[in-house]
């Protein structure tokens, strides 16, 4: 399984976890010189059936864990396969990123009254 | 075997007919450039969208922006799991809900577009033709705001490109609305979704005094 997008410091061999529970691994993370985004593949275990459908987010255990690929189940009728992309897909929450931000932000509010 | 050859046949010219449409339809990083470039000139220049007018920037909305936008199956993704045990008439009130929760707030945040710099990156290469996703930064007019990236995630279906997700910052809008989704009908079913719906809607409208149409 497949997926295209920006990872903070997710790594091979980290959990995907699906309402909390480990379902299975990430194989690898690379970067793809065609679409130049991160390529992340994971395996899931067998037992597991997830829809087409389903979405995968990159996710933070606590406030500075490590990062897991949590899987939420979609409500397609067909079932994920060998092989298959996952296309909806959400990055790390780079927290410097927010932080900046939110700071930013409230200097233009401050600057603009 | 005839048989087999023919189903065959059926099926390349299946294919050549879609890459044909593809090959013809407006590349989706045109389509999402040319609907930007429609909506920011419609800031500037209408004089009832630029002072906030609800009514007219939601027909503009209805009219050049909806349409590019695939909500059922939008819809489908958010609500995720419990679609599958959705009723028929629950499925439609669903997606008519969200559909109009979505137009209403991209139609509320018009007058905060102004001043705003959209850049459409180049497309890159996609797994199959008919996917594509189409990359924006948003250039605030502040000048030490960070721009903001928008990426539409799109497919091409029955002749046109649709888009089905956003990610702002990398946060996607299916993911986000799906916990949202799921708390609720977790506590109070689909029926409940669909009235929290309903009701977000209802106040909506009452907030800006003009009819939906």
């Amino acid at each position: 399984m497949l997926s295209s997008i920006t990872l903070a410091g997710l790594k091979a061999k980290a959990p995907v976890k699906s309402a909390g529970v480990v379902v299975g691994r990430v194989e690898s993370v690379s970067f793809s010189n065609e679409s130049l985004r991160a390529v992340v593949s994971a395996r899931i275990d067998e037992e597991f059936k997830f829809p087409k459908d389903s979405s995968l987010s990159i996710l933070t255990a606590g406030l500075l864990g490590d990062q897991f690929l949590g899987i939420d189940p979609g409500g397609d009728v067909d079932n994920l396969v060998d092989g298959d992309r996952v296309r909806i897909t959400q990055s790390a929450i780079v927290l410097e990123k927010v932080i900046g931000q939110f700071l930013y932000g409230k200097m233009s509010e401050g600057g603009g009254n | 075997m005839k048989r087999v050859v023919h189903r065959l046949f059926l099926l390349v010219t299946f294919y050549l007919a879609m890459g044909n449409a593809l090959a013809q339809a407006q590349s989706p990083d045109e389509l999402v450039k040319t609907t930007i470039d429609s909506i920011m000139n419609a800031i500037e220049t209408d004089e009832k969208i630029s002072k906030g007018d609800i009514a007219t920037t939601l027909q503009f909305v209805e009219a050049r922006v909806a349409p590019h936008f695939d909500f059922s199956r939008m819809t489908r993704l958010a609500v995720g799991r419990p679609w599958r045990q959705a009723k028929p008439e629950q499925r439609e009130a669903l997606i008519s809900e969200f559909r109009t929760l979505l137009i209403r707030s991209y139609a509320a945040a018009f007058t905060r577009f102004k001043g705003i710099k959209i850049e459409v990156l180049p497309l890159k290469k996609s797994e199959k033709p008919e996917w594509a996703t189409v990359e924006s930064i948003i250039r605030l007019p502040t000048a030490v705001a960070q721009p903001i990236s928008v990426n539409y995630e799109m497919e091409f279906i029955e002749g046109r490109w649709l888009v089905f997700d956003l990610q702002i910052d990398g946060a996607s809008l299916i993911i986000n609305n799906r916990s949202i989704f799921k708390r609720e009908i977790d506590t109070s079913g689909i029926e409940g979704l669909i009235i929290t719906l309903r009701q977000k809607n209802a106040e909506a409208l009452v907030a800006d005094q003009s009819p939906l149409r």
